[in-house]
């Protein structure tokens, strides 16, 4: 089992997802997310509401980040990683895993303990993505996830 | 790990370096909740998994265990129909939720 890395940068505007981290077209593993890491290379004051959710499609995104390996050891990652979505991925209604309610000027983060990660499927283009519900002010926000396949 | 005080935390929050606070994972849609003592909020415990529940009306309806609906969404996928059929008969409830 390998653990990777990947961020990303996107503005905070409500209803709109930061990053992705999604199932592969083929050579699908199960996805744990073990980390989540949220902040601003902003120094100002904005308060936010945002959610990880379960999508079921990767939208359109405006990039892609290759994943990086925690141990140079590991293969490539099977995980996909979007960025700044100009279309944003299908969500599942109540899918909500976490909720996060934070502030621009402290970064936030969340560490699953150990057999009580965020599990991706293995299933075609499922998915969790860090969502955006109310921003005080929209504000370039960076965020990160780690996981195990 | 940090903050791992008692079985029933699944998670921790860390907020500008600091430890503030711990989620817990519901057993059946694996969802995190934070949760705060005196906080009103009711939600729940499974007796047959032995476990937290987020409170969500699915979650506390059916008995359908976090592994067994991810078991089943793979299944799905590989399109394993024995597999299915012994997940659907120990779950009946299983194929009316959407994952």
């Amino acid at each position: 089992m390998g653990a990777y890395k990947g961020w990303g940068q996107d503005t905070s505007t409500p209803s709109t997802t930061i990053i992705q981290l999604k199932q592969p077209a083929t050579a699908l593993k199960r996805l744990k997310t073990t980390n989540i890491n949220i902040g601003s290379d902003v120094s100002a004051d904005s308060a936010f509401e945002a959610v990880i959710k379960r999508s079921t499609d990767a939208g359109t995104p405006g990039s892609s980040f290759t994943p990086t390996k925690h141990d140079p050891a590991d293969g490539a990652a099977s995980g996909v990683f979007n960025v700044a979505h100009s279309v944003e991925p299908a969500y599942t209604a109540n899918s909500e895993l976490l909720a996060i309610f934070a502030h621009q000027r402290a970064g936030f983060q969340w560490v699953a303990l150990p057999g009580h990660e965020l599990v991706i499927p293995v299933t075609n283009d499922a998915g969790i993505g860090l969502f955006i519900n109310t921003a005080a002010a929209p504000f370039n926000m960076g965020a990160s996830f780690e996981w195990e396949e | 790990m940090f903050g791992y005080k008692n079985r029933f935390e699944s998670g921790a929050i860390v907020v500008g370096g600091k430890h503030l606070g711990s989620t817990v994972q519901c057993v059946h849609c694996g969802s995190h909740e934070h949760i705060i003592p005196g906080s009103g909020r009711k939600r729940g415990h499974c007796r047959y998994c032995q476990g937290f529940l987020c409170g969500k009306k699915i979650c506390l309806q059916h008995c359908i265990p976090y592994e067994a609906r991810i078991e089943y969404e793979e299944a799905l996928f590989g399109k394993k129909d024995e597999t299915i059929k012994k997940i659907l008969n120990r779950y009946p409830a299983l194929n009316k939720l959407t994952f």
